[in-house]
């Protein structure tokens, strides 16, 4: 659990001592009244009763129960969902970058992912792993178990992104490997040329999975901190540049910007939801803005 | 130009190869940096590096130009101050050229495509600008390669003249003139780098040499007084030019501290070679006038006596004028005439007693705006003896000097003369004439004759006579000619009036009338000087005297006359011709130096002749003075004497005082001039007490070559000789200063452009515009303030430049990384 406990943090770098809880925490407030769940799925399984709260829809109060108690209860039903939901994790070595040597890319996105595989997880939906880097290292079936959140909180704990990135193939080899409509997650740095990854966007948004493109960078990647004469070294490629930052901040900075405008226009034109992200942003503060926005569209 | 501190601008300088240094062998490395986006680095490397170079180039050239600009500052270039304006204007061009070669780089560096319009106009722009920066610096150089400055606060070789004249004692302000150049000097002393060659000296000082130290200079300069013996300006100017040159020192400064009155700077040959001098020297010139610009004084002149020596019982007659510059006034004018006290002057107490019984006159007189008075005081029968006398302007002004006027005269008996006459000869002409019965009646003539016929010489023992005076003589034996040729070598004076007494009777051929054998005799020949030809006869209305030259004392009497005495009114029709080129045999001793021509006829042969014989003088008429109206016995040679015959009277008479006058004998002089009085070996001492005008003990002298000389007459005033030998024995003589002393005119403001040029030379009259003048001079006009007024842009340029091409550089270990 100790390598899960580091993704438990709802800040970025403070530790917190259980995932679980973390994720709780973070996602607790959509479940409980904050908004409805974006996967609410087709259930008819009774499975519990729990307090109304604020939020709940009124025509989930068992009236029985009222009768009986005097005190308002919502009837909760087991699901059998029919939205899988993957959440497909790039291990690029670029990924584990980090300007302020304590969070890095991937690790931002691991917890992210852990937050939503515990939403989902506690919406009875069967949440699945995939990695890649040139090609699908890692998969772990979906599975809506409790205990399902624990060993897949573990497999990311264990991984470490080091390779070579081919991000369009392993998309396409995603789609093709999907046979069920799903809710497909991706956090990458999307560091590769544009022009491959969207046609496999494309291809996988084809089929009719939900996507949702986590795009994590590192603060230092969006703000260009640096100051003076640097040479800037490539992980993945080793290639170096010896630049002065400061001339090179605004020019970079509008690169960027216009980077993400094209995911973020390409994204919008397949339909897939594309979140930008840095890791300055406090993760959850994210999520909620990104949840906030999609009960928004549904 | 010139550097204050030659060695910072060298160290200070070598200093700019530190940012180079740092730039091309410690240039700072990058810091690694691992980053994952360096795909969006490389998209615009190209450009950025090309900025950047060109930011570290602009940052090199930035932190160099600051170096030294600093080292420029600190080294403090100095120009003539004339010139300044080009070298700023000069600097300030290549700066912007500078400047537009840089915007030009960038512009070629970073821009793509280069604006070829833009570029052309940078271009040209920076041409022009270095072309016309270097043209002006390289023009003021030219100009200022004979400008010297002193480098800094370095010592330099300065000689302070001061113009020590009578005229620098003139009160201005509750100050003298030489009081206000004093106190100036001494301000200015002090302000003199040490170390330097100082040397101060005046006008009447013998020698300048530089002093010991600053101090024993303002020791000099505060003990420094007013003299009456000066040297010119000019003539000293050359002295402190020529001890200027033997000094090392690269700056060379001359403060001339004068009243600029004409009178001390007198043009001529002496100020053009100093002139000259200083055109070709690199010596700073500054002329302290310490005058006022208005004067206000009253100044005696020289007062005009009617005799020096006066017969006992004469009448002394003495002009004073009195001159005013400034506004009209009345003034007080008295004349004190000592009365002969023989026992003074006494040396009692440490005091000179001086005889202290005056005869006084007095009178007021009223002189306008800039002009001058005459008075006339008269001072008949007096005593025999030595009378020294002061002519003073009772109320006070500004100079004292002037207001005093001193003379002295001599009141002695008659002169002796023994007037020899020759055949037929009337001596009554002349008698009368010099010595009128009444005046000898009366005991006031100067002269008491005693007249015998030729023949008679030796009866009478002419030794004893002052003067000898031979009218018409005939024919004479050698002896005779001996005789009186005797007589002068002893010192008498012998007149020799030619006549028809000298006409050959015995032989006279074609009309030519020659002189007696007697008068072509070697004896007659060495006393006259010369040979007599013949009687030249004048035509129709004759000759007349005809005086060219009025030098000669004999003439004196009708200096101002010249073209109101009425010499044709007295015609001459007969005269001896006379051959002064003789050289007469005998020995050496004997030999008679050729006789002077003191007047000619109209005819051009000589009418007066003078020539020295031994001690004496021997002066020779080649016409009679004794012919009279009504003797028509024989034709009249001459008309010299008849009618209103004024300017004969005034002719013998002043021949008389020439005969007995000693040749270099006066009681009056002017300040330097060595004195001299006959010493009377019957009647002197052999030593005499002289008391000098100033209260001092007095000296003895004793009589050199047959005259009490006295050398040092530098004080104005009466100077008193003082002996014994059966009695007491007085003589003396005054020193006046010359009357050009008390003339204040001042040079004017062209005069001194003309000399000097207009930027040759400093003109000051104050100690704050001597101290800016000398700052412009000495160290021209310095950069040091603008480069450091300026030197904090440049600094805050680089500061800024530098935060932004450097900042936040504090740590140089990898940042970032993959886990």
């Amino acid at each position: 659990m100790s390598s899960v406990e580091k993704y438990l943090k709802p800040e970025v770098i403070n530790q917190i001592k259980r995932l679980d809880l973390r994720a709780k925490f973070v996602v607790k407030g959509f479940m409980q009244g904050l908004h409805r769940s974006p996967f609410h799925g087709f259930s008819v399984e009774f499975s519990e009763h729990r307090k109304y709260s604020t939020g709940d829809d009124p025509k989930d109060i068992d009236w029985l129960v009222f009768a009986k108690t005097d005190k308002y209860y919502v009837k909760k039903f087991e699901a059998e969902t029919n939205l899988v939901g993957y959440l497909v994790m790039d291990l690029s070595k670029s990924m584990g970058y980090t300007y302020r040597q304590d969070l890095t890319k991937f690790d931002y996105a691991v917890c992210l992912a852990a937050s939503l595989c515990y939403l989902m997880i506690g919406q009875q939906d069967p949440v699945g792993l995939l990695t890649f880097d040139e090609r699908i290292r890692e998969s772990l079936p979906p599975k809506s178990k409790r205990s399902h959140l624990g060993s897949l909180l573990s497999l990311l704990a264990k991984i470490k992104p080091t390779g070579q990135t081919d991000l369009s193939h392993s998309l396409q080899q995603i789609a093709a490997m999907l046979r069920q409509r799903s809710l497909v997650m991706i956090f990458s740095d999307l560091l590769v040329d544009p022009e491959t990854v969207i046609p496999a966007l494309h291809r996988l948004r084809h089929p009719g999975h939900d996507v949702i493109l986590f795009h994590v960078l590192d603060e230092a990647e969006v703000n260009f901190p640096f100051q003076g004469m640097c040479e800037f070294e490539d992980p993945e490629s080793g290639q170096t540049v010896k630049v002065d930052a400061d001339n090179f901040r605004g020019e970079y900075q509008s690169q960027i910007d216009e980077f993400r405008d094209v995911y973020r226009e390409a994204c919008a034109a397949a339909g897939v939801d594309y979140v930008a992200l840095d890791t300055s942003m406090q993760f959850d503060h994210a999520l909620l803005e990104y949840l906030n926005s999609r009960q928004a569209r549904f | 130009m010139v550097f204050g501190n030659l060695w910072m601008l060298v160290v200070g300088g070598s200093f700019v190869a530190v940012p180079i240094l740092l730039h091309l062998i410690m240039q700072q490395k990058p810091k690694p940096m691992l980053f994952p986006a360096v795909r969006f680095l490389r998209e615009t490397f190209a450009s950025n590096q090309r900025r950047l170079k060109l930011k570290q180039w602009v940052l090199l050239l930035l932190r160099a130009l600051v170096i030294v600009w600093l080292a420029a500052a600190l080294a403090q270039p100095s120009v003539a101050a004339f010139l300044a304006s080009e070298w700023i204007a000069g600097a300030a061009l290549l700066l912007i050229a500078l400047l537009l070669l840089g915007v030009f780089t960038a512009l070629l560096l970073t821009q793509r495509p280069v604006n070829r319009l833009l570029a052309g106009v940078l271009a040209i722009s920076f041409l022009l600008c270095l072309v016309g920066g270097g043209w002006t610096i390289l023009a003021a150089r030219h100009q200022s390669q004979n400008v010297v400055l002193a480098a800094g606060d370095g010592p330099v070789a300065a000689v302070f003249l001061i113009d020590t004249a009578p005229r620098m004692s003139l009160r201005q302000a509750n100050q003298t003139r030489l009081e206000r150049a004093q106190e100036i000097g001494d301000w200015l002393l002090k302000r003199l780098p040490t170390d330097s060659d100082v040397a101060v000296c005046s006008t009447g000082q013998p020698q300048i040499f530089f002093a010991v130290d600053l101090a024993a200079a303002r020791q000099q300069l505060s003990t420094m007084e007013t003299g009456f013996i000066n040297r010119s300006m000019p003539a000293r100017l050359a002295e402190c030019l020529d001890l200027l040159e033997e000094s090392d020192l690269p700056q060379q400064e001359l403060y001339v501290f004068t009243d600029s009155s004409q009178q001390s700077w007198p043009e001529g040959p002496g100020l053009d070679r100093v002139l000259d001098r200083f055109r070709e020297s690199s010596i700073s010139l500054y002329i302290v006038d310490v005058a006022a610009d208005t004067v206000e004084n009253v100044s005696l002149l020289k007062p005009t006596l009617s005799r020096e020596i006066l017969a006992q019982q004469g009448m002394l007659e003495v002009e004073a004028e009195a001159r005013l510059v400034g506004p009209a006034r009345k003034c007080k004018i008295v004349m004190e005439l000592e009365q002969p006290e023989p026992t003074r002057p006494v040396r009692r107490d440490g005091e000179t007693l001086l005889p202290d019984r005056f005869w006084t006159r007095e009178s007021m007189v009223s002189l306008a705006e800039g002009g001058s008075e005459k008075v006339e005081f008269q001072f008949p029968d007096l005593p025999p003896g030595v009378h020294h006398g002061v002519i003073r302007i009772e109320s006070p002004d500004a100079l004292d000097f002037d207001n005093r006027r001193f003379f002295t005269i001599q009141v002695r008996p008659a002169w002796r003369a023994l007037v020899l006459t020759g055949p037929g000869v009337n001596s009554g002409i002349l008698t009368q004439a010099i010595a009128p019965d009444g005046e000898r009646q009366a005991g006031r003539a100067l002269f008491d004759f005693v007249v015998r016929p030729q023949e008679q010489m030796t009866v009478e023992p002419i030794q004893e006579f002052d003067a000898l005076f031979l009218l018409d003589p005939g024919p004479m034996e050698a002896s005779a000619w001996e005789l009186l040729a005797e007589y002068a070598r002893e010192g008498g004076g012998l007149c020799v009036f030619l006549g028809p007494n000298a006409v050959q009777r015995s032989r006279p051929t074609l009309g030519v009338q020659s002189p007696e054998s007697s008068f072509l005799s070697e004896s007659a020949k060495r006393l006259l000087g010369g040979e007599l030809t013949e009687v030249w006869r004048a035509r129709d209305e004759g000759v007349w005297l005809e005086p060219s030259n009025l030098s000669h004392p004999i003439l004196s009497p009708f200096r101002g006359r010249e073209t109101s005495t009425p010499w044709r009114q007295f015609p001459v029709q007969r005269h001896w011709g006379f051959q002064v080129d003789v050289s007469p045999e005998g020995d050496a001793e004997s030999i008679v130096s050729p006789a002077e021509v003191v007047m000619r006829f109209s005819d051009g042969m000589p009418a007066i002749l003078q020539s020295k014989l031994g001690n004496g003088k021997v002066v020779v008429w080649t016409t009679p003075i004794t012919e009279m109206e009504q003797d028509e016995k024989r034709i009249r040679w001459n008309s010299l004497t008849i009618g209103q015959c004024w300017p004969y009277f005034l002719l013998v008479n002043q021949l008389a005082d020439e005969l007995v006058s000693e040749p270099i004998a006066s009681l009056n002089y002017l300040v330097a001039q060595p004195a001299a009085m006959p010493y009377r070996a019957s009647e002197d001492p052999e030593t005499l007490q002289l008391f000098p005008p100033r209260n001092e003990d007095p000296q003895k002298i004793r009589p050199v070559e047959g005259m009490w000389r006295v050398r040092f007459t530098e004080t104005p005033g009466q100077y008193r000789l003082k002996g014994d030998r059966d009695g007491p024995v007085s003589l003396g003589f005054s020193a006046n200063v010359a009357d050009s002393e008390s003339d204040l005119r001042k040079i004017s403001k062209t005069s001194w452009d003309d000399w000097f040029g207009e930027s040759g030379y400093q003109m000051a009259s104050d100690a704050e515009e001597i101290v800016r003048q000398q700052g412009t001079t000495r160290r021209g006009q310095s950069f040091y303030p603008i480069l450091m007024s300026l030197l904090p842009l440049l600094l805050g340029l680089e500061f800024l430049l530098g935060n932004r091409f450097y900042a936040g550089q504090t740590s140089s270990g990898r940042r970032g990384g993959v886990a």
